[in-house]
């Protein structure tokens, strides 16, 4: 009785793929429901700045180097994590994040938090030789960072990220260019114009040690120097945890 | 247990397991199967390098695996274990140091599944290069066709 039912059941092919869409359905909605009502229950805070033209380029060459393949940038909610890295990461913070850059692997420790944790100097020598700095270290050395950034493609790409909902106004993606250059030369006629239009937060300092040159470093210490400071949140809302 | 193997080798030790053992071993089977049809053999050129690619195929994925499953659990632990003082107890660089062993074993088994694969390569060129010159009778369908 119960075989022939399956035996008949078995000949209904087209029930089959009814059956098939019904249940990859609910999976699809379980997944993609809740974004409908993301700004809802994922608030963003008044103090999330995004991330200047430097440390987007930063950002891009981060993952042009598969960076990300070793480093995660998601602290868990767990005990040791938080003493380890710092307060565990909020899905606000990675809301201009596109993509974000969460990782799965743990090859090196976090960069969530790696922002302010090391001298611009400790970074450019570890990016070049890491066993330099960390005799132990197992990262492969990128010494090719120094070479000259290219940064025609920066105001594209904010551009991009403001239609997806990142907060560059028109200036910003017209002086993108600019305000790259500007970012790594303290002392120079721009970089009055950069804090007009990115405010005091964002470092503004020669990354590589160089203000004459603008090197990819410039970028990858701008970014890396960024992670975790974009906003206070985590910190404020684990209280304890100094910022 | 996702909180001790997450960010982990424990879950590429997984994966691997999936792809060496199940995908890779499903990929062998089919090639040793189609390859002498397409060759027009009866089987493969070197039956015996089968044997041997079978073995190099299973041990290089379990020293992989096995390897990869320890290596995971060890950093699992060592990122999570405290001292009576209530600090963590290992730096982590220490855990990446800890990995020596497993990574050199993690070597040696993806070498053997490697080797194992191109005695398959070499085989599967053995064999093709015996196929007999124009053998029609496997060009032709096994059922006739009206408009013969």
């Amino acid at each position: 009785m119960v075989l022939r039912l399956h035996y008949n059941l078995e000949k209904l092919s087209m029930g089959l793929v009814g059956a098939i869409i019904v249940a990859a359905s609910i999976g699809g909605l379980v997944e993609i429901a809740p974004l409908f009502t993301i700004d809802e229950t994922v608030e963003i805070p008044a103090d999330l700045r995004p991330l200047t033209p430097l440390e987007l380029a930063g950002r891009e060459i981060y993952m042009r180097e598969g960076c990300y393949a070793c480093h995660s940038q998601m602290i868990r909610s767990l005990a040791d994590e938080i003493d380890r890295y710092g307060p565990y990461s909020l899905a606000s913070e990675s809301a201009y994040d596109h993509p974000m850059l969460w990782g799965s692997k743990r090859t090196g420790p976090d960069l969530a938090r790696v922002g302010g944790k090391y001298s611009d100097a400790w970074q450019v020598a570890h990016l070049t030789d890491p066993r330099a700095v960390v005799p132990a270290s197992i990262m492969p050395a990128y010494p090719w960072l120094m070479q000259p950034l290219d940064t025609s493609g920066l105001a594209g790409a904010l551009a991009v990220l403001a239609r997806l909902g990142v907060p560059y106004d028109a200036a910003m993606i017209q002086g993108a260019e600019a305000d790259a250059l500007a970012q790594s030369r303290p002392d120079s006629a721009e970089a009055e114009a950069f804090r007009t239009r990115h405010g005091d937060r964002p470092a503004l300092r020669a990354f590589d040690g160089d203000p004459a040159r603008l090197t990819e470093m410039d970028a990858v210490v701008a970014y890396l120097q960024s992670l975790g400071t974009q906003t206070a949140a985590a910190h404020l809302a684990q209280e304890g945890t100094a910022p | 247990m996702n909180s001790l193997s997450h960010y982990t080798d424990w879950t590429v030790g997984h994966v691997h397991s999936g792809t060496l053992g199940w995908v890779a071993m499903i990929i062998f089977g089919a090639i040793y199967t189609l390859v002498p049809q397409l060759a027009g053999r009866e089987a493969m050129a070197w039956p015996r390098a089968i044997e041997w690619h079978f073995w190099l195929a299973v041990l290089g994925t379990l020293v992989y695996v096995v390897a990869m499953w320890n290596a995971g659990i060890t950093q699992g632990l060592m990122w999570r274990a405290y001292d009576a003082n209530g600090a963590l107890s290992y730096s982590f660089l220490q855990s990446v140091q800890a990995m020596a062993p497993y990574y050199l074993l993690r070597a040696i088994g993806g070498a053997m599944f490697l080797t194992g694969a191109v005695l398959c390569t070499l085989n599967c060129r053995a064999t093709l290069r015996q196929t007999r010159a124009r053998d029609l009778a496997h060009d032709r369908p096994l059922a006739a066709q009206p408009a013969e």
